[in-house]
Formats: structure tokens, sequence, C-alpha cells
């Protein structure tokens, strides 16, 4: 099993690129959105978020583009490639796994 | 995994950094602003909110981590640490330029060295498939020798060889009568299948069709590229137009490029070989260039064998003439370049030793650099900065001065390339290899940057394995010198020593073999005497018309104001072979062994030859006008020949019996000549003997005159005069004795020269390496000096005391030197004259030169230590 910081980091990609799958977003809407869909629970911390983003967008998962934001300013989107499609899905499986491995743990210790 | 994409955009993040630097700022810019709004939205007061976003930002921090995620970061450091680089160099000029001067001084060398190896020895031959071409020769048993093949050798070869294809080529000369009067032009007749079997395709028109290669089959030439760039100025036009050549007209068909340079260079011409009826039998005048290629599938030793099986055939069928004749054949690279290996392998070893000492030098300056720069280093890493940051750096500063001294060893290599060319001697095959190409820039990159990874070690250990505590300490000198570092210096400029004096002893071996050389006694004065040669048989085709143009033409030379001697000879000595030089003598009254009839040296003269070139006649008298047909037939000999043939007796007024030219006649020998150097100055005496032209005219006509004053001034005059005889006839080869002699000289000179050069740059180098080693030693010891002087140590002392310690280091390597100099001078031997390899002169005075060098070195250092005063000694640290 991967360690868990590698868990931790991937759990945050996974985020943002789940986030993406829906529509194309600037950071800050992802923070707001990934703290909106925890309900609350995820405070994205921007130390982590922009790294975040420039780092899947340098494994060319994620691409970006600057656009206007609905307040008309100039912000960098940031939407989903088709590698990065494929990637969710694969991620996607991995945490399932994980989860059901965890839960398995649990249940049975 | 770095995909082609992903490099782009990291060349891309690299480049356009700024750019990105900007974007990301309006990036945080945009979060911090959507952030606020929305801290403000919640009820926060705009300030707050504003600060408060900030925190949650941390800006700098998101900035290095988003920009790390690009993973450039490596990349810009070395930017940095490179930046950081040029300062410090620039800040230590001194230091910067003994380093490249250095780097320079021993790239260029090496590169420009391998450059000559690489364009002479390793270059592949510039004909098609060069693997499978061989050069065929004659091997004579009897002789031990090989030698060129006999025409109808060479013609059953051809047609009964399976194992590989033959074609021969012939030495001929074809005179031009050009716009600017008649020109000799070298020519080689070729056979049949001679351009086919090189496999190198015609610059411009056509080589020769078979049609052409049977009597009557047309007049034609192709020219080669010197030739055509030099009488045709390079014009393509010239296909097609005719030449009078001896008088008839050719058409040039075709012009080789410039590559192709087969039998002999590319200045000159080929027409095609019209096989003569007389050559079908002739086995015994071997005079054909034979080359081959040897079909596919066929390995050289079954070629070989397929050639014994010849030869030992033409052995039966043949057997008075070919019973001792075998057949040999040697790769056509290893035949063009097999005679210049030795010496290059050999400038190339002296060149290696030379940047070792270089490279020395260079780990001394980086380890001294690094010692003073302790301090800085024990900063930083007290600071936190990674031993991987520091050691980094340092190499980044090693590859900046690599980078840097290897474009000035390429610069210099080029240069040095120029100098080779115009020392080199003529004798030196495929000089075209010896320019500036892709191989010597890599070559001096490979080891400009491997000499500043292995210098740049040392002082990276030596700097990182630094205590901060220590260097920091209160001790105003940064770095106390490990006891390891010191022996490793000591070491460096010990091997200086020890590889310099290997150059210095085989450079001194060559000098007094040069030296020994020029003030050889060589039987004749050279000085202001011109030559020129004329083949004369077409144009004077009877024996009487050549003795007479040759009676006529020295009386009319003898007439010229300033011309105080004119004679003939047919072996110029130190020139080309013009006539045959070879006769066999009997002496009457005494038995004649048929296996063993003497050979000797011949030559066809007037007297005026021996006036002109002041050899000596020591007995009798020279050939005079009394000497002609019709008077007593006579001959001169030399001293050899007297020695060998007379012992102690006088050989004036005795008989000898000289067969030249296939006739034997018996003459009187009238006197007595000093033996002259024909070939070589090297050479030793042999046995000759001088036959009048008036009573043997010769056609080849090797004019020798001696002039009052320049000699190159009466060459003018001199063919003009020759001229008025006859018009159409080329007069060639126009030069003076001094230039011969000169030429003679070059491939020694050649060698000389560039050790010589090597050993200077390792006397200079090593000097400088003990200077600073000395004066680094001199600077530790400053306070040890100061209380030596306050207990009584005078100044003498102190400088004996300084000087002894420079000279033990250099007296140490001079030992190890004198051993490894023992050892490899043996590979100078067939280079030396007059000295052997173990030279006893050659190397006290190369030990002596270096113990100098030493001294002179530790003399500054040395004076300063004597110079301090005490009390400031001791209060400076």
């Amino acid at each position: 099993m991967a360690p868990p910081a590698d868990r931790l980091q991937g759990t945050l990609d996974l985020l943002i690129l789940r986030t993406l799958a829906d529509e194309p977003m600037h950071g800050w809407g992802i923070s707001q959105r990934l703290h909106l869909l925890s309900g609350s629970m995820f405070q994205v911390n921007q130390g982590s978020l922009y790294p975040a983003l420039h780092r899947l967008e340098d494994q060319g998962w994620i691409a970006a583009d600057w656009g206007t934001s609905e307040h008309n300013r100039r912000a960098r989107y940031y939407r989903l490639t088709a590698a990065g499609r494929r990637q969710l899905g694969k991620e996607r499986e991995s945490w399932a796994a994980f989860v059901a491995a965890v839960t398995r743990v649990l249940r049975e210790a | 995994m770095l995909t082609p994409r992903r490099l782009l955009r990291r060349v891309r993040a690299l480049l356009g950094g700024s750019r990105m630097d900007q974007e990301l700022d309006e990036e945080l810019a945009f979060h911090l602003q959507m952030d606020t709004e929305a801290r403000v939205r919640y009820g926060t007061s705009p300030e707050q909110a504003r600060s408060a976003a900030e925190r949650s930002l941390a800006p700098p921090r998101v900035k290095d981590e988003a920009r790390d995620a690009r993973g450039v970061r490596p990349v810009e450091e070395f930017l940095t640490d490179l930046r950081i680089a040029v300062r410090g160099l620039l800040r230590k000029p001194a230091f910067t330029a003994a380093t490249l001067a250095t780097f320079a001084l021993g790239v260029g060398g090496v590169a420009a060295v391998f450059g000559a190896v690489h364009g002479i020895l390793l270059r592949p031959l510039p004909y098609g498939d060069p693997g499978g071409l061989v050069v065929a020769l004659e091997y004579n048993r009897r002789l031990a020798e090989s030698q060129e093949v006999s025409p109808a050798n060479f013609l059953d070869w051809r047609e009964r060889a399976a194992a590989l294809d033959l074609a021969g080529a012939e030495p001929y000369g074809l005179d031009w009568l050009s716009d600017e009067g008649p020109v000799h032009l070298s020519t080689w007749l070729v056979s049949e299948r001679f351009f086919d079997i090189l496999d190198v395709p015609v610059l411009h028109g056509r080589t020769f069709r078979p049609d052409e290669h049977l009597a009557g089959g047309g007049q034609v030439v192709v020219l080669g590229w010197a030739l055509w760039q030099r009488a045709f100025g390079g014009d393509p036009g010239v296909v097609g137009r005719r030449l009078t050549l001896d008088g008839q007209s050719y058409e040039v068909v075709g012009v080789m490029p410039r590559s192709f340079d087969l039998p002999a260079g590319n200045d000159l011409l080929w027409a095609p070989k019209v096989p003569q009826g007389w050559e079908a039998t002739s086995r015994s005048s071997p005079f054909y260039g034979v080359i081959g290629r040897i079909r596919p599938g066929v390995t050289m030793e079954q070629a070989q064998a397929d050639m014994d099986r010849v030869s030992s055939q033409l052995a039966q069928e043949y057997p008075q003439t070919n019973a001792d004749i075998g057949a040999r054949l040697v790769g056509l690279h290893e035949h063009l370049v097999g005679g210049a290996r030795r010496g290059l392998l050999l400038l190339l070893g002296a060149v290696a030793l030379m940047m070792l000492v270089a490279a020395a030098n260079i780990t001394s300056l980086q380890l001294a650099r690094a010692l003073d720069r302790g301090r800085e280093f024990a900063v930083r890493t007290a600071l936190g900065a990674r031993r991987g940051r520091v050691t980094r750096q340092l190499i980044a500063e090693s590859l900046l001065l690599a980078a840097l001294g290897s474009a000035l060893g390429f610069g210099l290599a080029a240069l040095g390339l120029v100098a080779i060319r115009g020392l080199a001697p003529p004798e030196l095959p495929r000089p075209e290899g010896l320019q500036v190409d892709a191989m010597i820039l890599l070559v001096a990159l490979g080891v400009a940057f491997g000499t500043a990874v292995l210098s740049g070690l040392v002082p990276a250990v030596v700097a990182t394995r630094a205590d901060p505590a220590r260097g920091l300490g209160s001790e105003g000198r940064a770095f106390t010198v490990g006891r390891t570092t010191r022996r490793f210096r000591n070491l460096l400029v010990t091997s200086q020593f020890a590889v310099t004096l290997i150059l210095v002893v085989g450079a001194g071996l060559l000098l007094r073999s040069f030296s020994a050389l020029i003030n050889e006694n060589r039987g004749f004065r050279s000085d202001r005497v011109l030559v020129m040669v004329a083949q004369a048989w077409s144009y004077f085709p009877t024996a009487e018309a050549r003795a007479e143009f040759v009676r006529q033409a020295l009386d009319a030379i003898g007439a010229i104001p300033g011309v105080t001697a004119a004679g003939m000879t047919t072996a110029i000595p130190l020139g080309e072979s013009i006539a045959a030089e070879e006769a066999s003598i009997t002496i009457p009254g005494r038995p004649v062994d048929p296996g063993a009839i003497p050979q000797v040296h011949l030559t066809i003269a007037t007297g005026g030859f021996f006036d002109a070139l002041r050899i000596p006649v020591t007995a009798g008298r020279s050939f005079g006008a009394q000497d002609r047909t019709g008077t007593g037939p006579v001959a001169v000999v030399n001293a050899a020949f007297a020695r060998r043939f007379f012992g102690g007796e006088d050989p004036v007024g005795k008989r000898i019996a000289v067969v030249a030219r296939g006739t034997a006649v018996e003459r009187e020998i009238v006197g007595v000549v000093g033996d002259v150097r024909r070939h070589a100055l090297h050479e030793g005496a042999r046995p000759g003997v001088y036959l009048p032209h008036a009573q043997a005219p010769s056609g080849a006509v090797g004019f020798v005159v001696r002039t009052a004053g320049n000699p190159d001034a009466m060459a003018a005059p001199v063919q003009q005069a020759i001229w008025t005889f006859n018009t159409s006839m080329p007069v060639a080869s126009v030069t003076t004795m001094d230039r011969l002699v000169g030429e003679s000289l070059r491939d020694r000179r050649f060698l000389l020269a560039l050790i010589g050069t090597f050993a200077l740059v390792g006397l200079m180098l090593a000097a400088t390496g003990i200077f600073g080693v000395m004066s680094y030693i001199m600077g530790e010891r400053t306070r040890e000096i100061g209380v030596r002087m306050a207990f009584g140590a005078d100044r003498g002392r102190v400088l004996g005391m300084v000087l002894r310690d420079g000279g033990r280091l250099a007296l140490a390597g001079i030992l190890l030197g004198v051993g490894g100099a023992l050892l490899t001078t043996r590979l100078l031997t067939g280079m030396l004259y007059a000295v052997g390899p173990l030279d006893p002169i050659s190397f006290s005075a190369g030990a002596l030169v270096l113990l100098g060098v030493a001294v002179a070195a530790s003399w500054i250092p040395a004076r300063r230590a004597a110079g301090l005063d005490p009390v400031e000694a001791l209060r400076a640290e």
C-alpha cells in the first residue's frame, strides 16, 4: 500500500480532478466547491492547492487558460484533459479499494 | 516519466520563468481578492479580512512550492550557481587567468595532436568500402624486401587471382605547353578498372572507357583536384578542353574530387595505360603500383593465400626471374599511414604528458582556492546549506572553467593545426586531414570537462569535509591545511616535475640529434647553390645531342654574371631521384663471384658539379674537357669506394669495369672525391662511382649552379639560358641546396618543434605549480618563520630553508622522472642521431634545467619569507 503522505496528496489530487469533472473552474472556485461538497469538512489549504494544481498541470491531467470570472475579473481556469479523465477513473477505483480495505480492517479488528 | 511534452513545458517554464511567475502572482492575487471579499461578505472588516486572507495564503511559500511542482528548481539553482561562479571568477582575475591559460594550453595541445592523429591515422579513407582495398606488392625473398610489381607479373596476377580485383598505375610525366611556358605535369598511367576499384564518383565528366586502354584508343586525361584548381582555376568547363601534352593533343574528360589522391596526391593527372608489347614479358623491373579490391565475402587471409598460389605458379613457370618473388597484400590504409603512425603516436604520448602537468596545475589551483574559501563555505554550512548544495556550487564553477577552457583550447587547437600543417614533413600522408573538425571540438570538450570534474573533485571533498566550527573559529585563517591535503599538493608538484623531466629529456635528445646532424660533415657546401632539373631525353634524342646540349648549356650558364661555378649531375644530393643510380662493378684482375657482383652508387656528372658543391678532390683530378667520346674512358670514385675496394692503396690510375645500362665499360680511375650524403644527412657513406657526362650522356640533367649572391635571384636567368637551346623543354624543381638540406631535416624539425613546445609548456606549468605551492606554504609558516627569526635565524638561513624545501620537492620529482625517462626514451631510438636514448648529457642537462626552474620559482616566496619582520610575523595571526 502507498504510504500515507502519498495517499493524502493523492486524495487532494482525486478531489481536484473530481471537482473539475463537472466544469472548468478557477483555483478559488475549486476550494469553495470542495468546502461545499464536503459539507464544510475540507478547508483546503491554499498552500497545498496551488502546488497541486501546477503538479497536475505538469502531469498533463488538467490544462489551464485565462478566462473571465463571474465578476468580470481575469482568472485562471483549470479544466480536465482526456488523460485527466482517465486518471480520475483510475484514482476513483484505487480510492474505493483503499476505503474498502480500511473498512474491512476496521470491521475485523 | 519525462515525456517530450513535459520536457517542453519545463523548458518553457525555464525560459519563460519570469512570465510564469507573473502569472502565478496574478492567480494568487485573484485568490486573495476572492477570499477577502468572501470574508467581508461574512461580516469581517475589509482590513481584517485582507490580512486573514494573506495569512492563509502565505504567498512566498505557495509560490516556491508551486514553482517546485513545475520541476525546474534544480535547473534554476544551477543557473544561480553559475551566476555566483561568474562573479566569483571575476573577483579572482589572477586565479581565473592562470586556470584558463592552463586549460587552454593543455586542451589545445591534446586536441590539436589528436586532431592530427584522427585526420591521418583514424579517419576512414575516402574510398568506397575502404576496408576491402589493398596494395599488392612483390616480395623479394632474396633481399627480404617488398617492392613494386613488374608489368608481366601484374598482368598475370590480374588474370589469375580469383579472390581480388587488381589495377595498376605507372608513374609517368607529361610536358604541357601552357600559356606560361612548358610545365612538367606529374602523371600516372592507370590500367582498366583503376577508378572502379577505388569506387569514388567523378567530380566532373567521366573516367576512362575500356576502349581508351587500347592502342590508338584516343588520347584522354583525368585531372586531379589540386592541378585543376592550380592550372585551371577550378573551372568545370575544362572538361572537353584539349591540352598539348608532349606535343600531342589530349582531351580532358574528367576531374576527380579533392579527396581522391592516389597513387601520389592530387596535383597530377591520370591517363589510360595502353599495354606495350615488351611489358608482357618484363618480370624484373618492378615499377607498377598495384591496388586491389578483395571480392565480397573473401577475407584478407584468403586473398593472401590466393596470391601465394598465383605467385608460386609464376615462380615455377618463370624460375629465372620469379624464383624468389612472392606476392604480399597490405591493407591500403596501413600502406598509406603505417609509416607515420609511430611519430604521431609519440606526439600524442608527449602531449598527453603535458596535459597531465596541466591537470595537476589546475587541481592545485582549485585546491588553493577551495582552501581560501573555507570560511565562506563554513558560513554557508553553518547557515544551513546542505553539503550537496556547496558541492554543486563548486561543480558549477568547475564546469564554467571547463566550458571557457575548452573554447580557448579549441581556438588554440585550430592555431596548433595550422602550425602542424606548416611544419609537417612532405612525406606525412593525408595532409588534408589536418584541419579543424567536429572531432577536435569533441576532444576539446571531453578533455576539458574530464579535467574539470577530476580536478574539481578533490577541492570539493576538502571544502565540504570542513567543520564549520573550525572554519569559523578564532583563527584568522579559515582552514588549517590538513596533513593529507599538504601531502596531496606536494605529490602534485612532484609528479609534475617527474612528467616534465621526461618531456625535457626527450626534447633534449631530439635537439642534440638535430644539432649533430646540422653540424655533420655532409660532404658539400650548400650555401648559395641553385639547382634545377630538365629531362632532356625526348628533346635531345641522341647521345651526341645530349652531350652537346649539356656542354653548351653549362657554358652559357657559366657566362652569366654572378655565377661562379656550374655543373650537372644525375643525383642532386638530398634531391629527388631523377635517373637510375645503381651500377655494378668488377675490377680487372680480381676474381669475380657471379652471385655477388658489388653494387655501387652511380652518378653521371661534369667537373663543374664538384666545383659548384665544393666537393673536395682528395686525389688525382675531377672531370675536364679532355674527357669526351674518343678519349679514354675515365671514372672518379668516392672515398668510401677507395676504402672498400682498394684499402690503403691509391686508386688513381687503377682500372675498373662499370656496368651501367647493361653495357660494361672498362675505365681508368682518375680521381678520388669526398663522400656526399645522397638521400639523407643521417645516412652513412656508400661506395660510389662518377662517370663524365660526355662519355655517358644521360638525358636526366640536374643543373647545379654556385652563385656569388642570392641564388634565387639567378633562377630566372639560368632557366632562360637553358631555354635558349630548346623552348618547349620544362626546367623544373627549381630550388636551392640550402632548401634541400632544410627539407631533408623537416621530419626531425617537426618532431623536435612539437615535443620541444610540449616540454617548454610543461616546464612553465611546473614552474607555476611549484611557485604556487611554495607561496602557499610560506603563507602558512609565517608565524613559524617569525619564531625562528626571533630566536636568531638570519635571513640567509631562512632563504636557504625555503629554497631547500622547494628543491626537495623538485628533486623527488626529478628522480622519479629520470626513472620514467630511462624507460621511455627508447621509443625515440629511430629518431635519434649520434646520441643514444640514454645519453647522459641530455639526462643531466634535463635534470639541471628542472632543478634550476624549481629554485627560480621558489626564489620569490623565499625572498618574501626572508624579508619578514619577526615582530610583524608573530603578530600576523
